[in-house]
């Protein structure tokens, strides 16, 4: 059986992390985020680690939660959906609080949740025909998890849009809001990426790690433990909402979901 | 005679004007310049004759941030010592960031480290185009802590996470797309590009522009508060202490990698 | 009905349109419009069916802000009377900040001062190219107070810093730029892209939405209960200064306020 989750480190000390259910979109099950959050804890205690290359096998880079995942633990008791949802903000919370940087390396897509390991990424490098989206709303469910640190990075004026509307957006569009650091033509991730990585290893491996350190202490949301702690519940709750039920049972059909109508034109508005 | 590090000077209009004046190590700055800076800003903020403070420099290059000598020096220092020299250089960037008068700062050549905290701080920034700032101080084995709270109102906390992180070169285009900057204009044309933001400020109620400039403040959280102020003086303090910052201010000043570059990268499999 | 100042209509689907209707006097707001607009918003608010709101504006202008003759008949009023005043215009941006569902605002034309606020305190702002907009109080001894929360929290420090204290005009292009607009698009193309903005909001499930913009505001919200208010107070206090008054009579006059010096 191949693994879902691959980790490598090279002799300079930068780890790559491959996100590995393609069949599923590399999207995140109770297994998959019990094993991520194990190997970020490793991760973290190892010495000599410089930096952290998050990536996605296969087609894209990740599609956030598995939708069956999210609509089974919503239906649990409250206080067992709650104690899973907290293990699902605990990757955010590693990725972020991992002691060196992590660069994002993003190809396809990233939705849903997918965006929130970008968000939560330090440094975001996409190819330009990546697309974005934050699609909860559009299952039924509430963008959450990603709050802490989506905010901070894009600002809520365009949270506001992206999260209400659900759209898709370019490479190019996330990079002018923020989501995005980095955008480079088809092909040309990995040479972008070395550079990027070079330019890292020439910095004091302490005085980077203070400055992530840093960085942390002056975000308004990170260690504000309340935004945590409110983005879990909201996002437990979401997922025991009716319509989490009906959003994951239109996914699994093929069909739209019931709130979605019919065109509207333009003269009805 | 001691050159005077900042020159001062006020006009008819009431534009008060501070001159960085170190050009020879291109306005880079020390103790001296940063106290002289800080006394400048406060008083142009008492003289009522001053309605708006612009900073600009003498030389090729804006502002190169601290001067390394200066670094080197105290890096062998006492604890007591850094904390202070930590002390003085996040307060004097909460002065100018605090200013509650208007404040312009002209850019040219080049801004990198502590000068772009001097930018951050800014109200409006006009910089000269091919301009090339960096948030230089890891690559110097720093922390670029007494900087960071004014960058992140500027720029945002994303770009200062990347920039300060990297310490990567980006041009005045960029600086101008992320906040940095507000206009950028040909080489050689700062002093007829700052006249309509003049004309501008000059012609707001003098009374309404120092309301409005603490609105901004009370608005966006801008103001670096004394918990904040103090983790980052502790933590500044003892990186410029550090095995690291010596080797990364030895290794810059010799042209030379430092020790922690990966050795034999060429042949590494991997990459 | 059209000599209301706010026209509202429930429309298919659950969206509800607001109207501004004052096109003679650019959409500005006296009191009867503050009221006007907050009643709306509270029923709107109130509404269980209602999934979206879009705002939009009569005639040329989208809004160019507080009606300068009342703001400077404040000064007429007792000292309580100009407070109360303030405290309704804050009231009204504050509601229309956290109402609990969606809300589009559709900027066709110029939007001054506390026109601006309502594009800030909107989620979703499309304008037309053409649209102009300043954070203009600082030219006429006023500031920018009650509208600063949302307008700095939108636009960020470094654009707050720039066009609070200039008062330039600036263009679509740029207030797109700083985060002002979400989209700027041809005049000829403003409504299509309202309206597909609008089915994208319709496409997700209505208490998810709800409960996102929640859990933005909540998390994200970095202005303090107490500044709000306190901005009242200083509208309040700076449009009675002598300064203020000579910079609206001058406005009114068409001629330099005395602190500008003449060339």
């Amino acid at each position: 059986m191949t693994k879902t989750i691959d980790i490598e480190q090279d002799r300079r000390g930068i780890a790559t992390l491959t996100i590995n259910r393609r069949g599923k979109l590399n999207s995140f099950d109770e297994a998959q985020v019990n094993l991520f959050n194990d190997k970020l804890a490793t991760l973290h205690s190892q010495d000599g680690l410089r930096a952290l290359v998050l990536q996605g096998a296969g087609k894209l880079f990740c599609a956030g939660a598995d939708l069956i995942y999210l609509r089974d633990k919503g239906a649990e008791p409250w206080e067992k959906n709650l104690a899973d949802a907290k293990k699902y903000a605990a990757m955010m919370t590693q990725l972020r609080k991992l002691k060196v940087p992590v660069i994002a390396k993003v190809h396809g897509g990233a939705y849903g949740g997918g965006v929130g390991m970008v968000a939560a990424s330090d440094i975001v490098i996409s190819e330009s025909t990546s697309s974005f989206a934050i699609t909860e709303g559009r299952y039924g469910f509430t963008a959450s998890i990603m709050m802490p640190y989506l905010l901070p990075r894009i600002g809520t004026r365009q949270a506001r849009r992206w999260c209400l509307t659900s759209e898709q957006m370019s490479a190019k569009r996330a990079f002018s809001i923020g989501l995005v650091d980095l955008v480079v033509d088809v092909g040309c991730l990995d040479v972008a990426l070395e550079k990027l990585l070079d330019g890292l290893l020439h910095n004091g491996p302490t005085s980077v790690m203070e400055t992530k350190l840093a960085m942390n202490y002056l975000s308004y949301s990170i260690h504000n433990h309340t935004a945590v702690k409110k983005s879990v519940i909201a996002f437990a709750k979401g997922r025991a909402m009716k319509s989490a039920a009906e959003g994951a049972a239109s996914f699994i059909e093929s069909r739209k979901p019931r709130w979605a109508l019919p065109a509207i034109s333009l003269k009805e508005i | 005679m001691a050159e005077q590090e900042v020159l001062l000077s006020i006009d008819a209009r009431g534009i008060g004007t501070i001159t960085i004046n170190r050009p020879q190590v291109y306005n880079a700055y020390n103790a001296d310049l940063l106290e002289a800076l800080g006394q400048a800003i406060e008083a142009f903020v008492d003289d009522k004759h001053v309605r708006i403070i612009q900073i600009r420099s003498n030389g090729k290059l804006f502002q190169a941030g601290a001067d390394i000598n200066w670094l080197k020096a105290n890096s062998s220092n006492s604890l007591e010592v850094n904390r202070s020299i930590s002390e003085l250089t996040t307060n004097t960037f909460k002065t100018l960031n605090e200013c509650s008068k208007p404040l312009v700062v002209l850019v040219q050549g080049g801004c990198f480290g502590g000068g772009v905290g001097i930018v951050a701080a800014a109200d409006i920034v006009i910089s000269e185009e091919g301009v090339e700032f960096a948030i230089t101080e890891v690559r110097w084995g720093l922390v670029a802590g007494p900087i960071l709270t004014q960058l992140v109102s500027a720029i945002g906390l994303q770009n200062t996470r990347r920039f300060s992180l990297t310490a990567e070169l980006f041009d005045a285009n960029r600086a101008l797309e992320i906040g940095l900057i507000h206009h950028v204009c040909p080489v050689g044309g700062l002093d007829k590009a700052v006249l309509p933001v003049f004309e501008l400020l000059l012609r707001a109620g003098p009374n309404a522009l120092n309301a409005t400039k603490q609105l901004i403040f009370d608005a966006t959280g801008t103001s670096l508060d004394d918990k904040t102020a103090h983790w980052i003086i502790n933590q500044n303090a003892s990186q410029r202490q550090s095995s690291e910052a010596s080797e990364g201010l030895a290794s810059f000043v010799e042209r030379r990698k430092p020790s922690w570059y990966p050795r034999g990268k060429e042949n590494d499999q991997n990459y | 009905m059209s000599d209301q100042a706010v026209l509202f209509e429930r429309k298919t689907a659950g969206i509800a349109v607001v109207t501004l209707n004052r096109p003679n006097v650019h959409n500005a707001f006296n009191d009867v419009m503050i009221a006007q607009l907050t009643n709306c918003l509270n029923e709107i608010a109130t509404d269980e069916k209602i999934r979206v709101m879009l705002l939009q504006s009569k005639g040329k202008s989208f809004s160019s802000g507080a009606d300068l003759n009342w703001m400077r008949a404040a000064v007429d009023n007792s000292a309580d009377q100009n407070v109360e005043d303030a405290k309704k215009l804050a009231g009204l941006f504050h509601r229309l900040d956290t109402m609990p569902i969606p809300t589009v605002v559709r900027v066709q034309g110029p939007a001054f001062a506390g026109g601006l606020g309502l594009v800030a305190c909107c989620d979703i702002a499309l304008g037309a190219k053409g649209a102009k907009f300043a954070v203009a109080e600082v030219k006429l001894g006023l500031i920018p107070a009650v509208i600063s929360p949302y307008l700095a929290q939108a636009i960020g420090a470094s654009a707050a810093r720039q066009f609070f204290q200039t008062a330039e005009v600036f263009g679509a292009n740029k207030a797109k730029q700083i985060g002002l607009l979400h989209e700027a698009v041809d005049s000829a193309h403003l409504d299509s892209t309202v309206t597909k903005v609008i089915k994208s909001i319709l496409g997700n499930a209505q208490g998810a939405n709800r409960a996102c913009k929640k859990l933005i505001y909540e998390i994200g919200s970095q202005v303090s209960e107490e500044f709000r208010a306190d901005t009242a107070r200083q509208i309040a206090s700076i449009r009675s200064t002598v300064e203020a008054q000579e910079g609206m009579s001058a406005f009114f006059e068409r001629r330099h306020p005395q602190w500008v010096e003449e060339k």
